[in-house]
């Protein structure tokens, strides 16, 4: 017989497998943050006649008011093939003085809050009170409040299933110095849907309890950071950067958002006289002369299928090169004889193949061995096939 | 003191372009089977005379590097592995009365094929019979088995048989009828596979068209 039923013990449903690997192109976890760039084209393109031509909606969100595209390399960019984006929020969507002159001219956007409200959607939870983001500060207990904040989306196609907690680290770069910011899962004794960041890298030590700042939040699940833009703009300072680094004041606003008022957008009760803030915070990172380290996972369902084959099993061979043909005229070689006495004496196969079928002999499943096996009547095979769904 | 080989063999298995499309329309694979082959296998390669003893008997064939899995279910398992009473001296054979068909197109004889399995063997799941081409006539189930699956897995070569314009049945008999309007002669290959032993046989099959005499 050349098919061996399954019985119930041989098959293990319900699995699920783990499959963590970097999040960046060649599954690799370290990127160094230099390689990053963004398609905010207004800065070299007109207002009025942008090139390439986005439509002629200014609310067009390729022409990056609400957020832009971050690429790993310039040929990722030229495919268009962003892996996270960069997003400026702003709970109550005003420049400076109260109002929403946010949105230069007549534009009337407000595009820093809805970056806000959608995230506050998303990932702050009904029962929090105040309906803004807020990250632990000082002990244990205290936390600060996120009027404004900075958010790195990850692409859901490519993180699959989550990031790993753990596994990220970013470094930001400023006029006041630089910081490194990770989670702080490696110190809590549970898992949760978000963790806070604190200062440090992925390498340090997780003996001590970080203090601490109130930087920002760890969405895995979502593949979402939140960074506190006033603490950040404290910490390493937002005010006086540009894409070549720390050189003053940026006085040169993007063509859409230009006009002769424009003075920049309040963080966290501060005017930064900068160009639009989430373009500053995609220079704060690129500037950084660090590896941006991400890790993803995806969870895959499997079902574990135990062939056995028993030492009676599977000895003979339909393969053509283990009898004689019958036409070489010796009346000793017919067709069908095993062509080796000593696979007479001693029946003697090599398994390459298992094929899985269904009921009606159809082969729905193959998998192949790494080298072929010995199968005998002296020995038995317990094969345990992983199939992925 | 050593540590003893008890590692249980773990492969990972593909869906074949056959289970995925199972999965999507059904949603399940419903694997009841398994069958086991050696596609890669060069069983001439065995040296019983090997000069360093019989460890290196099956050098050769230990060492025989192993294909990746390919998607296509008809690529796959072309050479199974049989399970038979120890001491035999061949494995089963396949035979029929035939050794070529080749008959006019207008022929109304009953052209019966009736394949049997020399030691006893197919008579449960019987034979599947293929027809290479299905425009030179066609193959009727004379005597059907219990399983008359005609969707099980044929294992082909490339440029064996054509699939499109290939006839699949599953019995234990067959009669083959021959294409009484074929344009022009016309030559294919009529397989049989036996479902239970996995061996097969293969003839030549030709209908002629008499020539138009001016």
């Amino acid at each position: 017989m050349i098919f061996n039923q399954f019985d119930d013990t041989d098959v293990v449903a319900g699995r699920t497998s783990r499959v963590a690997s970097g999040f960046w192109p060649d599954a690799v976890t370290f990127l160094s943050q230099s390689l990053l760039s963004d398609n905010y084209f207004e800065l070299t393109q007109s207002f009025l006649t942008p090139s390439p031509s986005y439509g002629s909606s200014i609310y067009d969100i390729r022409r990056t008011m609400y957020y832009l595209d971050v690429f790993p390399s310039t040929s990722t960019h030229a495919n268009n093939d962003p892996y996270f984006s960069v997003a400026y929020g702003n709970f109550y969507g005003d420049l400076g003085s109260g109002s929403f002159t946010v949105d230069v001219d007549s534009i009337k956007a407000f595009a820093p809050k809805a970056i806000y409200t959608q995230y506050q959607n998303m990932l702050v939870g009904s029962t929090d009170a105040s309906g803004k983001f807020q990250m632990k500060s000082g002990s244990a207990s205290d936390k600060t409040t996120a009027d404004d904040i900075f958010v790195l989306s990850f692409s859901s196609y490519k993180l699959k299933d989550k990031l790993d907690e753990g596994i990220f680290e970013i470094t930001l770069t400023g006029s006041n110095g630089s910081i490194t910011v990770r989670d702080d899962s490696p110190f809590l004794s549970q898992a949760s849907s978000v963790y806070n960041l604190i200062t440090g890298s992925i390498n340090d030590s997780t003996d001590s309890v970080p203090s601490y700042q109130g930087i920002g939040l760890f969405y895995p699940n979502d593949g979402v950071v939140v960074f506190n833009a006033k603490v950040v703009n404290q910490l390493i300072g937002l005010s006086n950067i540009s894409s070549s680094g720390i050189v003053g004041p940026v006085t040169q606003p993007p063509a859409n958002y230009s006009t002769s008022s424009y003075t920049g957008i309040r963080i966290g009760g501060s005017i930064v006289s900068a160009t639009v803030n989430h373009k500053v915070f995609f220079w704060a990172i690129q500037n950084a002369n660090n590896t941006i380290k991400v890790r993803k996972s995806e969870f895959v369902p499997s079902r574990h299928y135990f062939v056995r084959v028993k030492n009676r099993d599977f000895n003979y061979s339909n393969n053509p090169t283990y009898v004689f043909d019958g036409t070489d005229g010796n009346p000793n070689h017919q067709k069908g004889t095993i062509f080796n006495q000593d696979f007479i004496t001693n029946p003697t196969t090599y398994v390459t193949t298992v094929g899985l079928y269904n009921d009606n002999n159809e082969l729905v499943a193959v998998a192949k061995l790494s080298r072929p096996a010995l199968k005998t009547f002296d020995n038995e095979l317990l094969i345990k096939v992983r199939l992925d769904f | 003191m050593g540590y003893l080989d008890n590692q249980t063999i773990t492969v990972d298995a593909i869906l074949t372009k056959k289970g995925r499309e199972l999965l999507a329309q059904a949603g399940n694979l419903n694997i009841t089977s398994f069958a086991l082959a050696d596609d890669e296998i060069d069983y001439t390669l065995y040296q019983p005379n090997h000069p360093n003893g019989s460890a290196f008997y099956d050098l050769a064939i230990r060492n025989t590097p192993v294909f990746e899995p390919v998607s296509d279910e008809t690529q796959v398992m072309k050479y199974k592995l049989v399970s038979l009473n120890q001491g035999v001296t061949s494995i089963p054979v396949i035979s029929i009365a035939q050794d070529k068909i080749s008959i006019p197109r207008d022929y109304t004889g009953d052209i019966i094929i009736s394949p049997s399995t020399n030691p006893a063997y197919n008579l449960t799941l019987g034979y599947t019979a293929i027809l290479g081409n299905k425009n030179v006539g066609v193959l009727l189930i004379e005597q059907s088995n219990s399983i008359n699956s005609v969707s099980s897995t044929i294992p082909t070569f490339a440029g064996d048989i054509n699939t499109t314009s290939a006839q699949v049945v599953v019995g234990q008999k067959f009669r083959f009828l021959p294409n009484s309007s074929l344009g022009k002669t016309t030559s294919t290959i009529l397989t049989i596979i036996g479902n239970e032993s996995g061996g097969s046989l293969s003839i030549e099959v030709s209908v002629t068209v008499p020539s138009t005499t001016v």
